[in-house]
């Protein structure tokens, strides 16, 4: 009964937009009027889950006319244990502006396009046993002291609320364009906010894609209008 | 509010595989010997032998008695450079060499690795030495120099 009263609404919104189209220009918003907060899930999940990786994330946007100004970040810690001992910690930021591709849904929902411009800062250090067959096992410690990254994202964000100010929210992103500092003796294994640096074999990934999983809380501070379709 | 929940779950069902590729250990190409062939400029039915081989700080090599085509030279990872002397019943050959490496972990299940890369020579008193591969990766480079007598 809601839903069809909710369309019903939608369609005399559009109907009226029509008819208004040629006479009224409905000037754009650009004051904020609610932020976003967000925790990773995805990172919660694999600390709970995963006995190697211990991660923290979250996030924060604004919104603007039919933009978000986001900001996100996050700590990560990597130890795994296998023939050797790896360890890999460090934090992660991402800035970025995200366009709304529904700006008139009624529930608040989002789909974005977007861009980031992130940097991580960490640390790593494998200790293994060197087999060799001329000098022997040697037990072996690498390290890098203080790393850092930066790389581009190309991302599709949908937000959608699931309760009141609740929303989900799921992010894929295309990571690509990283510049990773002088790396010394060691190869990073990982890159926090990046996720696995080595391909496969013997080559580093260029490029990569990463999934987030983000639990929102809408807080709005001020009354803004939906749009109509019509009103861009 | 259903309809954009069902669209939630299949982008995140959609996206949310991981599709990483995994590698056997068999086929980690890197190496700590650099392989050296040997050629007769001459006379190309001539066999080489040394009397013995040598690298500094470690003593004689293994097997430098055979006949030879190939010999691995090995790299130590806590170096970056080695000297091998060539010992024949009238002559000594040397070859030093630098080189840079770095750990590095191959594929999660496998051991870690070293990678041996920028091999150089400083010095060398063969006849002729080309450098065909750098790196210590037998699978594009099986051979690293080819040395002539």
């Amino acid at each position: 009964m809601r839903s069809i009263f909710s369309i019903l609404l939608l369609s005399i919104s559009f109907l009226a937009a029509g008819q208004l189209v040629d006479t009224v220009r409905v000037k754009s918003d650009w004051n904020p009027s609610r932020i976003h907060f967000g925790v990773d899930a995805n990172r919660f999940y694999n600390t709970v889950v995963k006995s190697y990786e211990t991660s923290y994330g979250g996030m924060v946007d604004i919104d603007m006319h039919k933009f978000f100004v986001v900001l996100e970040g996050g700590w990560e810690k990597n130890h795994r244990i296998a023939s050797y001992e790896y360890t890999n910690q460090g934090l992660f930021f991402k800035a970025g502006v995200d366009y709304n591709l529904i700006p008139h849904n009624i529930y608040r929902n989002a789909m974005s396009l977007g861009v980031r411009y992130a940097s991580s800062y960490f640390s790593d250090q494998l200790v293994f046993e060197d087999d060799n067959y001329w000098y022997g096992n040697r037990t072996a410690t690498l390290s890098n002291d203080a790393l850092s990254a930066q790389w581009v994202e190309i991302l599709l964000n949908l937000k959608v609320r699931i309760w009141k100010n609740l929303f989900l929210g799921s992010i894929v992103r295309i990571e690509t364009l990283k510049n990773l500092s002088d790396t010394g003796h060691l190869v990073p294994y990982d890159v926090p906010g990046w996720g696995r640096n080595r391909k496969s074999g013997t080559d580093l990934k260029t490029t990569n894609m990463g999934f987030s999983y983000y639990v929102i809380w809408n807080l709005a501070f001020r009354e803004k209008e939906i749009p109509n379709k019509k009103q861009n | 509010m259903r309809y954009w929940l069902f669209i939630f779950m299949c982008y995140s069902l959609l996206f949310g595989e991981s599709c990483n590729e995994f590698e056997e250990c068999s086929m980690n190409p890197y190496s700590n010997y650099v392989v050296a062939e040997f050629n007769v400029m001459a006379d190309a039915g001539r066999t080489i032998s040394f009397d013995s081989v040598v690298l500094e700080g470690y003593g004689r090599l293994p097997y430098d008695q055979d006949t030879l085509v190939y010999l691995a030279l090995p790299l130590d990872m806590d170096a970056s450079g080695a000297l091998y002397h060539y010992y024949t019943d009238s002559i000594i050959y040397t070859l030093g060499l630098t080189y840079k490496k770095e750990g590095l972990i191959y594929e999660l299940h496998c051991d870690a690795s070293v990678r041996f890369y920028d091999l150089d020579t400083t010095n060398q008193t063969f006849d002729s030495l080309v450098i065909v591969g750098r790196e210590l990766n037998l699978s594009n480079y099986p051979i690293n120099f080819e040395i002539y007598l």
